[in-house]
């Protein structure tokens, strides 16, 4: 299972040669797949940029929850859930600890 | 016509008619105090001391927000409403029904707008308390974003019969106590 899971970091390494990027869509089951850990911190305005482009691709950018249809909104909960992960464990890192 | 005067009459009744409520036994303690104090409104007049200050806030106990008073008396106005916000003196409120009303209850009733759980947009300027705390408890605590203070919330809807469970962020538009809230996103 944990083989399932994809290193939403290095995906977006992956194409950082200081030019232009152009990232290639996901796939529904690549987005629920995603994972993150903290060393993605350093990078996260690339990372929010590259999970926005996923949301362009998918046509659900900016677009207000009650207007997607069941599976559009699953993809954009999964896109937005992380960004603000990212956000709030890079901001608050002793959140989650006891 | 003077059927119709009578019916709005009655209507006017209706519509000017405060919510009221009862101080209530439960006793406020951290422990039992999930979320808040917030949503500060507060109405002060002066007295024989200085200043009488009444604070009516929002507290989430058990699994919903709830109503809540204090009131302290002081030399001036912004230490009597600073004590007043004293949990310790405060009453959680309790919805009462007309009929229950007997002359020995302390009632406490009000014509300003009741706060609310209701669904909301990007972009509405809201009270905290008008959006439900997140389903996980793990995600329940404020966290810093940009500066400011901010908070996951839920908000349950139903679609083709289906229920939804929607999430957002909500973010203190300022740092003082009476400050409101800003939905910055919803997904």
């Amino acid at each position: 299972m944990k083989s399932l899971v994809v290193a939403l970091l290095a995906l977006v390494m992956a194409g950082a040669n200081g030019q232009m990027l152009v990232y290639p869509k996901l796939t529904y089951q690549q987005l629920m797949n995603l994972n993150y850990g903290p060393e993605s911190c350093p990078y996260i305005d690339r990372i929010v940029n590259y999970l926005e482009t996923q949301q362009i691709y998918w046509n659900v950018f900016n677009v207000p929850p009650e207007m997607l249809n069941n599976s559009d909104r699953l993809v954009n909960l999964r896109i937005r859930a992380i960004i603000w992960g990212l956000r709030v464990d890079c901001s608050n890192p002793d959140r989650y600890k006891k | 016509m003077k059927k119709i005067a009578t019916l709005g009459l009655c209507l006017l009744a209706l519509n000017a008619s405060a919510d009221c409520y009862l101080h209530s036994n439960i006793r406020m303690t951290r422990q039992n105090i999930v979320a808040g104090p917030t949503d500060f409104r507060r109405i002060a007049t002066p007295d024989a001391s200085g200043s009488h200050c009444v604070v009516s806030y929002r507290v989430y106990i058990g699994n919903s927000w709830r109503n809540a008073e204090g009131s302290a008396s002081a030399k001036t106005e912004s230490e009597a409403c600073m004590r007043a916000r004293d949990i310790g003196r405060g009453h959680v409120l309790a919805e009462v029904e007309p009929t229950q009303v007997s002359a020995d209850m302390q009632m406490v009733c009000s014509d300003a707008p009741e706060i609310q759980i209701h669904p909301v947009r990007v972009g509405d300027v809201i009270w905290e308390s008008e959006t439900d705390l997140h389903t996980m408890p793990a995600e329940r605590p404020y966290f810093a974003y940009k500066g400011t203070r901010c908070r996951y919330f839920t908000e349950q809807a139903s679609r083709d019969n289906n229920l939804i469970t929607y999430q957002g962020v909500i973010c203190k538009i300022d740092s003082t106590p009476d400050s409101k809230w800003s939905v910055v996103d919803k997904f």
